[in-house]
């Protein structure tokens, strides 16, 4: 896996992903449960919640990655536009630079929706121990 | 070299792109317009010179203007013209008979003072021009040591011939771009009579001679002829037929099998190349440097009498790297552009003709069919590493699924089990919790290739995962991708903590490849042609990915 | 555009024509006092002034200039 590398991988935010997030961290912030509500805050309807989008990390993560065992040790992420529910949110993240010293990558991501808009962006900081 | 430039007009900025052009001219420009005196003076400065080429150079505009000061009207102005030329031309293989002679035949520009009637009025200064130049056609018959060069051809691929600021203030004839394409011109004929001229074309095959990939299209997908842009081939290798007559070698080097190769050359209703135009035919998965030494070597001339021809930037960029004096056009991307601009180039100046030679490709086959490939020392290590490809690695879902489908739809020869999947099916799999899917992409310094490699894998079950599908677009073979794939996808089940891994080759009449592969990994011993190795024991490979 | 801006512009034309990077011109520069300056060459740096600045100049213009001083004012002229 070396610098330049593109892990890519796409989601759709479904009712199960919203009612599991909903009901497992427990946020009933009106923005994000009641339709009208966000309505009348300008927004579509009502807005997802974006640390799915740290959820999805964590998936590309383990799941992409050709990286045996490794510990995230910092993801810092910027929500740049809401999403909604049944949106397909695509992900892409490509590897900035590798400390071998401490074999450490610095990994840049991006989440932008069907429409080519840019949700959020970020970066992770990951370790691998082995 | 000695080169003398006789001019009637002002010919400096023909002598100083002459020089620059080819650094073993010396040249000698005689004074303007002094043709006539320095070839019939014995004792002028062009005869103390000795040149080996002259060239003379006379245009429709001092041909019309001599014609005001003509004495004699009983014969047509332009028979005077040619009768004086041939006495030159006379004068000068009597005293220097070695020297050749280039003479560019006049520009046919018309003063539209008849419009086209001029064509009906012999007396017309404009018809006089037509006949002259026909003259010229039949005195370079007659003379042995007489070539012309063809000036209203380069008209047509050129624009500002003419500049006529430059006509009245300096005397020149032709606009300063205009001279620079005479000069190369000029050059072009002056390396064809020392000997410096293509000999041999060596082919591409894919995407060159027919629209397609043989592999994986089949004889009834490639486009040759009607289907598709198949007249842009057609077109193509009517232009490289009539080149064999003329007699270029021409020969075949192609990343194929050799038998699926030769097929359409045999079966094609409208391949217009046959195998017995081809002298020498290499088809394999070596690289092609090696190819081309054992063509070179085979017909025994130097690389800077080949030209390659190649549709794939990579291929032609690897070859010009490895072989300095060989000649690879970049040819456009668009095929039916390939004809018209390898025409611009002018690559096929000769100075000497002796007819058609049946026995000269005969001759190459058979040698070629005695002599075995040697390997030879170009680097490819070296060459794949300054590529600096690096992959893209995508989890099937949604927004890939079509281009997914398709690969599996369409690839051919590296596919392992030929399953076809449609854009359903693989809609499926990529929500099934028993089946891991990843694309893969490369990009190089020539570019993205997009999606070029599929991995489907199964769950088996708690230690064993199986491929259900790989395959690989033959862009990017010999580039140890697969090896590159295979590695990673190692690492990604190890993780999930499985020890085993299946694989399966379904034979067919185009991957015997995989096979190769999948043997090479430590897969043994296919029992109904399934194998399993525990993934510790699969076989590292070297790979270009960097 | 004023005179000085304009012999800015073209002096690397001239460096080019010339083949001399240390080449330096002024208003007065001519066919006298600058070497190698001759008819040819004039006819080169002239097409390449045209074509590097976008303007053009007629046959009258072309051998009329006594200096680059004044071949810079029509140049300026032709720019505006």
């Amino acid at each position: 896996m070396i610098v330049g590398s593109v892990f890519k991988s796409s989601y759709l935010v479904n009712e199960d992903i919203f009612i599991s997030f909903r009901d497992t961290f427990k946020d009933h912030n009106s923005l994000h449960i009641n339709d009208n509500h966000a309505i009348k805050h300008g927004f579509k309807s009502k807005i997802m919640y974006g640390n799915i989008l740290n959820g999805y990390i964590s998936h590309l993560i383990g799941e992409l990655l050709p990286l045996k065992e490794v510990v995230i040790i910092t993801q810092t992420i910027n929500f740049k536009k809401p999403f909604y529910l049944n949106q397909t949110i695509s992900l892409s993240a490509s590897i900035n630079e590798f400390y071998e010293s401490v074999k450490i990558y610095d990994i840049g991501f991006e989440f932008h929706n069907s429409n080519d808009i840019l949700i959020a962006n970020g970066k992770v900081k990951i370790k691998a121990l082995i | 070299m000695k080169l003398a430039i006789l001019g009637s007009y002002s010919t400096q900025i023909l002598s100083k792109t002459l020089s620059h052009l080819n650094r073993e001219l010396e040249v000698y420009e005689a004074d303007y317009s002094q043709i006539d005196y320095e070839i019939i003076n014995d004792e002028s400065q062009l005869y103390k010179f000795k040149p080996d080429f002259i060239v003379i150079h006379e245009t429709s505009l001092s041909f019309k203007k001599m014609s005001y000061k003509i004495s004699n009207i009983d014969t047509p102005y332009y028979r005077q013209c040619i009768s004086r030329l041939e006495k030159l031309i006379d004068k000068l293989n009597k005293v220097i008979p070695e020297t050749k002679i280039i003479y560019p035949t006049l520009d046919l520009s018309n003063d539209m003072t008849f419009g086209n009637y001029f064509f009906k009025v012999p007396d017309s200064i404009d018809a006089q021009l037509h006949y002259y130049n026909y003259e010229l056609t039949q005195l370079a018959i007659k003379k042995q040591n007489l070539f012309l060069l063809d000036i209203n051809n380069l008209v047509f691929h050129n624009d500002e011939i003419r500049d006529e600021r430059l006509v009245v203030t300096s005397d020149l004839h032709f606009s300063i771009s205009f001279t620079k394409e005479i000069a190369i011109s000029l050059n072009k004929i002056i390396n064809a009579s020392l000997g410096n001229f293509i000999k041999c074309i060596v082919l591409d095959l894919d995407n060159t001679l027919w629209g397609g990939i043989i592999g994986d299209d089949g004889i009834e997908g490639i486009q040759i002829g009607n289907l598709g842009i198949g007249k842009a081939f057609s077109e193509f290798q009517l232009w490289l037929k009539s080149l064999k007559e003329r007699g270029v070698i021409l020969c075949v080097c192609s990343k194929n099998d050799e038998n699926i190769a030769k097929r359409p050359f045999i079966d094609h209703p409208d391949m217009i190349l046959s195998l017995d135009d081809i002298a020498v035919f290499v088809a394999n998965w070596k690289n092609k440097v090696e190819n081309i030494q054992h063509i070179k070597d085979i017909l025994n001339i130097g690389y800077d009498s080949i030209l390659f021809i190649d549709d794939n930037a990579m291929e032609r960029d690897m070859v010009k790297s490895a072989i300095d004096k060989i000649l690879v056009p970049e040819l456009p991307k668009d095929p039916a552009l390939y004809k018209n601009y390898l025409i611009r180039e002018n690559l096929f100046e000769i100075t000497n003709y002796s007819g058609f030679d049946n026995e000269r490709t005969k001759k190459y086959q058979e040698e070629s069919n005695r002599k075995t490939l040697e390997i030879s020392s170009f680097n490819i290590d070296n060459y794949l590493k300054s590529l600096s490809m690096k992959a893209e690695y995508e989890l099937v879902s949604k927004t890939i699924i079509p281009r997914i489908s398709q690969l599996t739809q369409r690839t051919n020869q590296f596919n392992a089990r030929t399953i076809r999947y449609d854009e359903g099916k693989i809609k499926n799999i990529s929500l099934d919790k028993n089946y891991i899917a990843i694309g893969f992409s490369l990009k190089d310094k020539f570019g993205k290739h997009g999606l070029v490699g599929l991995v489907i894998l199964k769950i088996i079950d708690d230690v064993s995962i199986f491929i259900d599908t790989f395959t690989m677009s033959c862009r990017v073979f010999n580039r140890g991708f697969e090896y590159f794939i295979i590695n990673y996808i190692k690492t990604i089940i190890e993780k999930r903590g499985f020890q085993y891994l299946v694989v399966e080759w379904i034979p067919t009449e185009k991957n015997v490849l995989v096979n190769e592969f999948y043997s090479s990994l430590g897969f043994k011993k296919f029992k109904n042609r399934k194998s399993k190795l525990n993934i510790n024991d699969i076989k590292k490979h070297k790979y270009y990915i960097k | 555009m004023s005179i000085e801006k304009v012999i800015e512009k073209i002096k690397p034309i001239f460096k080019d024509i010339f083949d001399d990077e240390s080449l330096n011109i002024n208003e007065n520069s001519n066919s006298d006092n600058v070497d190698g300056w001759d008819s040819l060459n004039h006819i080169l740096l002239v097409v390449e002034i045209e074509k590097k600045l976008k303007i053009e100049f007629s046959a009258g213009e072309i051998a009329s200039y006594k200096n680059v001083g004044e071949m810079c004012e029509a140049i300026s002229k032709k720019l505006n």
